[in-house]
Parts: C-alpha cells; sequence; structure tokens
C-alpha cells in the first residue's frame, strides 16, 4: 500500500512535470510569433463597426466599402451595424462602453460629435477627446449656394444681406447645415433666417430649388449636385482650401478680410470640419492595438486603388492621421475660452431664429 | 420618345437582367411575409450581393426585391392581420375582416391584381411624366406637404368607422407618441426621461408589431380557435383567388382613382408614401354606397389601398431620378445603390440615361405583375394558415414578432416596447378605438409639425392662400363631406 501511494505521488509529479516543461515550450514558440504578428488578436475575428445612421446613406456607403479592405488586410470579418439615432451620436454614446479590444469601431460622423459636446446637447455621453482615433477617412469642404432670389455671387449677397433678411433652410439646429450659415450670417452681420424643421439635406436643398427659402449652406458634394440642376449657384467656398467641385471659386478667405474679431468664429467652425468622417474606437485602447489598427487603417486610406475606386462612386477618401485628429478635438474643446464658448451657443444654437 | 421606350425595353429583356430579377422575387417576398422586415430592409440586405454586378442588372436586382416586399406585406395583412408594411395597415381594415369570414382567398386575389395593376398604372405614368416632371415637383413645398399630411389626418376621423370620435381620439394619441424624442424642429428632446433610447421617440415597427399582432396572437391563444372563424369556412380554391381578382374589374373606377392618387402622393416628395392608401381607402368609403359597412369585410376596401400602394412606387421614382431627391425613404437608400453603380440621379442622369430611367420603370412594373403571379401560385397554400388552430398559430407567431422587433436596429428595447403597445392595442381593441388610426398619427405627426413650423417660418400666415394648397384643402372637405352632401346642401339653402 506504501509502494502505491510513493508510485502514485510520483507518477503525479511527473505528469505534472511534463504538462509544466510542455506549456513553457509551447508558450516560448507563441511568444516571439505573438511579438512579431501584432494584428493576431483580429485573425478569426468579428470586428464590428457601428455607423450611427440608417442603411444607404453616405456613412453607411463608407463602412461597407472599407470594411471588405480591413478584411482583407487583417484576417477578421467585418459586420457593419447600424445604430441610428440621436443624429449619430447614440452609436457614439454606445461605442465609447464598449470594451477597447479592437474589436468595435466606428464609421463617425465628427462634425456633428465635437458639435454636440461643445454644445452640451442632452444625450451626449462621450468625451471625444478620449477616444482611440484610427485615422480619418473623409473630409468635406462647404458651399454657400443661392437661388436666383438673391444676388449670385459673395460680394453681392454680403451687401444685399445686410438690408434685407436671407432665408436658409437646414434640419434642426445644431446640424451642419445651421451651423455654417449661421456662422456665415456673424461673420459679415447679415441679416438672416435660419429655418429648421426640414427631413434632410436634400428636403433643404430642395427648398433652395423651389424658392421656399433663398440659400442654404451644405457640404460641397452635395452642393454642387444641387447647382448640377440649374435652380442654384455656388457663391462661396466656408474653407480654407478651395473645393475640387470648384476649383476656380475662391475661399472666403481669399474673397474677403475678415476682422479677427469675427475670424475666430469662422477658423473654429472651419477647423471643426478638419476631422470629417474618421474611424474611431472606445477610449484606452492598448497602445499596441492601437498602432497596429492605425498602421492598418492608413494602408488603406492612403492605397491608390481605394482612393480611386472613392472617386468612382463618389466617396472621396481624404486621410488625415490620428494625430491630427487628437489635435483638432483637443484644441477645438479645451483652449477655447468659456466666453467664447457662451457665443459659440448663442450663435449656433439660438440666433437667426 | 417611342424610340427611348424601344432600348429601354431592350435593355431590360437581357437574360442577365431577366434571371436576375427572377431571383430576386422570392428573396423579396420571403422578406415581406416576415413582420417587422420591410422593402429598406430588402434594399439594405441585398446591396452587398449586388456589388461586381452590372449597373442596370443590380438594380434591377434590387428593385425586384423590394417590389416583391409589398406583395408579401399585403398577405400577412389580410390573413393574419398584421401590416408588413405601414401602408398594408389600410388594406388590414377590410381584408382581415374578410379573412374573419373565410374569404381570405377573395381578398388576397384582389389585392394582388389591385397591387400588378396599380404598380403598372404607376410606371406607365413615371414612364410618360419623367422627362417633364421637374417643374411639378417644384410646384409642391412645405405648406402642401402640411396640407396633405393634415388631409391624411382628418380622414382619421373618416377611419373611425361606426365612432369618428374614437377615431379621433385614436389619432390623436398616435400624434402626442410622434412627439417622444428629438424635436425635428429644435433638435431639443422631448419626454425622454433620460433614456437614450427614447433620444429618438418610439420606433415605428415596434408600435405596429405589437398593436396589431399581439392582440390577434392573444386572441388565438385564449381561444385556441383559427383565424377564420368555425362555420364560415369554405373550401380553399385558386377560383376563390381568381374571383377577388376580378372583382377589381368590377370596380374600375376605384381602381384608377386610387392608383392617381397613390401616384400623385408618390410624386409629392416631402410627404411620404404611407399616406397615399389611407387617402385611397377614405376616397372609396366616401364614395361608396353604404359607407358604413366598409371595416366590415368590403373588397373595395382592400383594392383602394393595394391599388394606391404600388402605384406610389412608380411615382416615387420621378422625384428621385428626375432631381436626386428620393420620394420615399426606400428611395434614399437606393441613391445609395445608384452611387455604387456609378450612376448619378438627377437632371443630368436623365439627359444622359433617359433609357435606362424608363428601363428601371420597366422593371418595377414587371416585378409587380411576377411577384403577384408568384404570390397567386403560394395563395392557396398561405391561406391555410388561416385554418391552423390558435393554439399551434400563436406561439410561431409570437417568436416571429419578437425577432421582426429585434430585428430592426438590434435593441431589446424595441421588444419590450413592441409588448408594451401590444398592451395598449388589447385594451384599443376592447374599447373599439381604431389602431389604424393611431399608427397613421403616428407616421404623420412629425411631418405635420416640421412642414407647419417650416411654412409659417418661410411664408407666415398666407401660406393657406397657396393655389395648390387651397386645391388640397377643397378635395379633402369634400371627401369628407361627400356622404352628407345633401343634408350640407339643405343647411347652404336654409343658410
Amino acid at each position: 500500500m506504501l509502494w502505491n501511494q510513493c508510485s502514485r505521488r510520483v507518477i503525479r509529479r511527473g505528469l505534472l512535470t511534463a504538462a509544466l516543461a510542455g506549456g513553457l515550450a509551447v508558450s516560448a514558440y507563441a511568444l516571439p510569433a505573438a511579438a512579431e504578428d501584432a494584428g493576431g488578436f483580429l485573425k478569426g475575428q468579428t470586428v464590428r463597426i457601428f455607423v450611427g445612421y440608417s442603411a444607404g446613406g453616405g456613412y453607411d456607403d463608407y463602412a461597407r466599402m472599407l470594411g471588405p479592405l480591413f478584411e482583407k488586410k487583417t484576417g477578421a470579418t467585418v459586420v457593419v451595424e447600424n445604430r441610428p439615432g440621436g443624429g449619430g451620436l447614440t452609436a457614439l454614446n454606445q461605442l465609447v462602453r464598449e470594451k477597447p479590444d479592437g474589436l468595435t469601431m466606428i464609421m463617425l460622423n465628427g462634425e456633428a460629435a465635437i458639435m454636440g459636446q461643445i454644445t452640451n446637447r442632452p444625450g451626449v455621453a462621450y468625451d471625444i477627446t478620449k477616444v482611440t482615433n484610427l485615422g480619418r477617412v473623409a473630409k468635406e469642404e462647404h458651399f454657400v449656394l443661392a437661388n436666383s432670389k438673391v444676388p449670385d455671387n459673395a460680394k453681392d449677397l454680403i451687401a444685399y444681406g445686410k438690408t434685407k433678411e436671407i432665408k436658409f433652410s437646414a434640419t434642426s439646429r445644431p446640424d451642419v447645415l445651421s451651423d455654417y450659415a449661421a456662422v456665415f450670417c456673424e461673420t459679415f452681420d447679415l441679416k438672416c433666417k435660419i429655418i429648421t424643421g426640414y427631413k434632410g439635406s436634400k428636403e433643404a436643398g430642395l427648398a433652395v430649388m423651389n424658392g421656399e427659402v433663398d440659400a442654404i449652406a451644405i457640404s460641397d458634394g452635395s452642393g454642387n449636385k444641387i447647382a448640377q440642376t440649374g435652380k442654384a449657384k455656388v457663391v462661396a467656398t466656408l474653407s480654407h482650401n478651395r473645393s475640387p467641385y470648384k476649383a476656380d471659386l475662391p475661399t472666403i478667405y481669399d474673397q474677403f478680410k475678415i476682422p479677427p474679431e469675427k475670424k475666430w468664429l469662422m477658423d473654429f467652425r472651419v477647423d471643426i470640419a478638419d476631422y470629417g468622417r474618421a474611424i474611431v474606437a472606445p477610449p484606452g485602447m492598448p497602445a499596441d492595438k492601437a498602432k497596429y489598427l492605425q498602421k492598418v487603417w492608413k494602408e488603406i486610406l492612403t492605397d491608390p486603388a481605394v482612393i480611386e475606386q472613392g472617386k468612382k462612386t463618389e466617396r472621396d477618401i481624404d486621410y488625415a492621421p490620428p494625430e491630427a485628429l487628437d489635435k483638432t478635438s483637443r484644441e477645438l474643446l479645451q483652449s477655447l475660452p468659456a466666453d467664447k464658448r457662451k457665443q459659440v451657443d448663442e450663435i449656433i444654437l439660438q440666433k437667426f431664429s | 420618345m417611342l424610340g427611348v421606350i424601344a432600348s429601354a425595353g431592350g435593355l431590360v429583356f437581357q437574360p442577365a437582367v431577366l434571371i436576375t430579377m427572377l431571383l430576386a422575387l422570392p428573396i423579396g417576398i420571403v422578406i415581406g411575409l416576415l413582420p417587422g422586415l420591410s422593402g429598406i430592409t430588402a434594399i439594405a440586405f441585398l446591396i452587398p450581393f449586388s456589388y461586381g454586378m452590372e449597373p442596370l442588372t443590380g438594380l434591377a436586382f434590387l428593385l425586384a426585391a423590394y417590389a416583391a416586399v409589398s406583395q408579401g406585406g399585403s398577405i400577412t395583412a389580410i390573413l393574419l392581420g398584421v401590416p408588413g408594411e405601414v401602408p398594408n395597415a389600410a388594406t388590414v381594415i377590410d381584408g382581415y375582416q374578410l379573412t374573419k369570414r373565410g374569404h381570405g382567398g377573395a381578398a388576397i386575389g384582389a389585392a394582388l391584381m389591385a397591387s400588378a395593376l396599380g404598380g403598372l398604372f404607376g410606371c406607365v405614368v413615371l414612364a410618360f411624366l419623367l422627362p417633364v416632371m421637374q417643374p411639378v415637383i417644384l410646384s409642391f413645398a412645405s405648406p402642401e406637404n402640411f396640407f396633405l399630411s393634415l388631409a391624411g389626418v382628418s380622414f382619421i376621423a373618416v377611419l373611425g368607422a361606426t365612432s369618428p370620435v374614437r377615431g379621433l381620439v385614436a389619432g390623436m394619441l398616435g400624434i402626442f407618441l410622434s412627439l417622444f424624442g428629438y424635436d425635428p424642429v429644435e433638435g431639443v428632446p422631448r419626454f425622454w426621461m433620460g433614456f437614450e433610447y427614447l433620444l429618438d421617440g418610439f420606433r415605428l415597427v415596434p408600435l405596429a408589431l405589437g398593436l396589431f399582432a399581439l392582440p390577434e396572437i392573444l386572441t388565438l391563444m385564449t381561444t385556441g380557435r383559427s383565424i377564420a372563424q368555425p362555420g364560415k369556412v369554405e373550401p380553399i380554391t385558386y377560383r376563390q383567388v381568381a374571383e377577388g381578382a376580378l372583382a377589381v374589374f368590377k370596380h374600375l373606377g376605384i381602381f384608377f382613382r386610387s392608383s392617381v392618387l397613390g401616384t400623385l402622393i408618390g410624386i409629392m416628395p416631402g410627404v411620404g408614401g404611407s399616406t397615399a392608401p389611407f387617402v385611397a381607402y377614405a376616397a372609396a368609403r366616401q364614395t361608396a354606397e353604404n359607407p358604413d359597412t366598409f371595416g366590415q369585410g368590403r373588397i373595395e376596401g382592400v383594392i383602394a389601398p393595394e391599388a394606391s400602394s404600388n402605384a406610389k412606387e412608380g411615382g416615387a421614382l420621378v422625384p428621385t431620378l428626375s432631381l436626386g431627391i428620393p420620394g420615399s425613404s426606400s428611395m434614399a437608400l437606393l441613391l445609395g445603390a445608384f452611387l455604387i453603380f456609378g450612376l448619378q440621379p438627377g437632371p443630368d442622369f436623365l439627359k444622359k440615361h433617359m433609357d435606362i430611367a424608363i428601363a428601371l420603370a420597366w422593371i418595377v412594373a414587371f416585378a409587380n405583375v411576377a411577384s403577384s403571379f408568384g404570390m397567386f401560385l403560394l395563395s392557396r397554400t398561405l391561406t391555410y394558415v388561416t385554418r391552423v388552430p390558435g393554439r399551434v398559430l400563436a406561439p410561431i407567431l409570437l417568436a416571429i414578432i419578437v425577432i421582426g422587433s429585434y430585428s430592426t436596429d438590434n435593441s431589446v428595447a424595441d421588444v419590450f416596447f413592441a409588448f408594451v403597445f401590444g398592451t395598449l392595442g388589447v385594451v384599443m381593441e376592447r374599447y373599439q378605438y381604431n389602431r389604424a388610426a393611431l399608427l397613421l398619427g403616428f407616421v404623420l405627426g412629425s411631418t405635420i409639425e416640421r412642414n407647419y413650423h417650416v411654412s409659417m417660418a418661410a411664408y407666415g400666415a398666407s401660406f393657406v392662400l397657396r393655389p395648390v394648397s387651397i386645391g388640397i384643402i377643397a378635395i379633402a372637405l369634400i371627401l369628407i363631406l361627400w356622404p352628407n352632401r345633401k343634408r350640407v346642401a339643405l343647411l347652404w339653402r336654409r343658410a
């Protein structure tokens, strides 16, 4: 009996030792492999890309266009999840609550996210300065368009607006249409009325075409489509750079010398556009995973073939690195003095109603 | 023009396009039969499968599936009392009553024929009006959208059947429920009570499924009986379905009026297609003999909404193709598909690709007719559902409703609210408040609010004096007062 107990003990120890040695051998083999393959955490996994709008819109198109490319590079399976709500911001609220394990991202409307946070929009539960930026996908310049009821060039339109009311269309406040309209009107001291309530930018554009309103401030791609109907003309480009859709039209900065006490407001709104449409992950992601994902997205978004494909489908790619997005969001949100923040609230949310 | 139409026909009748459409039709029918899924779901689901196809083939694939969905939605509305999409809620009113009386086959036949011919009508109008529609579309603005939506709400009193007051109360409750969430004008959330879900208000799919499906499921569970009442059951035959189909030709006036209404409303981009079937139903009811028998199982109550519902899709393609402005939510999705195929709808598109635009009209027409024929072949089998004992059918339907509610936004909260609205639906049915009226009020509430605000801001109070607005008000008043025209004339003479 004693012999049996001893032998069992020996056998047990031997098995344990063998198991330990085997485990060490396996991990010794695996560790260098893990160190070499930083993206190994994605292989065979399902990656979700949230989109804060219904299927079929621009953000959805970008996510579905880029998803297969991400799959090819990483070996993951990409699922695009439409999570509409809150003007695209509910999805961001949900994203920041996800685990920062690299398996969840969002195709983000950066401008709406920043404006929502700056204006303390009810329901905002994120801090855009804390998310993990992975790269900007696209950026849009913005136009002011006007129909035949008002002058069709910036100089005359501004002169007109000093004494007569110009009606702009928008969906609600804040939104991209009303923001730019308010900033344009405030910068040049115009008599304006921003009429909110249109269902979307297409309906707001239709209102300019049928003469219900006089003008609209809208993204250059959408503005170009409205201009092609012949019912409205591009009057100004509200950006630091000329739009590829109207390369012959100087920017508002080139056309006018804007006084400093107004220029900060135009700069502020135009700089928000630098964030654009971006791929973003939850805050607190481990540095190695973040670095890997940023590298993958950079490769995808700077690939000439991808850029060409985007051009063909009118989904232009205009990459900016994550550091640029970090800088933009922090500068905009943290460096604005309290009195200017109050002015922004008043102009963006209330003035010109 | 004839040359363009012929060229379009040549584009459509290519083997690749035809085969693709035939593949898409059963998918659309299945999606339409599943409560909670809609035409938008079909397009969103199928877009990735269309990558790599030639433009017209890919668009044919999507449009065919989309056109087929509404046929499936009509079937569930008639056989189960559950509208497949919001427009099908008008079909439930009389269609489901016909099923309970054992005439489900006839109702299906009428619905399929009215849908097929209504869709054809809309597409013919589309093909001829496309080159000239831009000025017509541009003459409709926010005041016209407001008055048309308001007319839809006033018809709620009509749809209240025996009690206009209860119809109005139900409609007002629907409008109240539409107020939850972000104010469409100022962007400030209302009544959200700190729940993120309510920032965007209640969702349409859980509301519709809960309101209509759960009371019926409860009835099936508690009685154990089948949907078709015992004692009123006839043998299900194709002959019954064919008789229903032929009924459309006996009511050609209703069919044409409903198709015209559907096409016109579809052309107006700001209104949304949901109102068309209800307006058509109300017009049919108000101009019929014995209007009080509507709601108890009249075949005209199926023909009118179904004809207008499919005609509106041809109309919705008009602003989509001619201006690049979607005529409905589904068209918004389709616009995205156009871009994927490298096509840009708008005035330029019509100049360069008129033949493709007309070909799309052909495709929608063909899909309507083909899917109706497919559903006709399935109709006898499907009608047997109404003979399944309630204790067997109810759990299956319950599972489908839960999945349908969840699948819209992958949200458990949607399932919860489906049951909340189901409770409301049970109470409304018990006290005879019109559930379709609540649904219409919910759908129209934000449209009315939005368009009223814009109209006042853009035009001031004089927006009521716009010619088209006055026309809409006049037609709505005539429709509402028509059954009492003799009494009104008498009062006028006395005054």
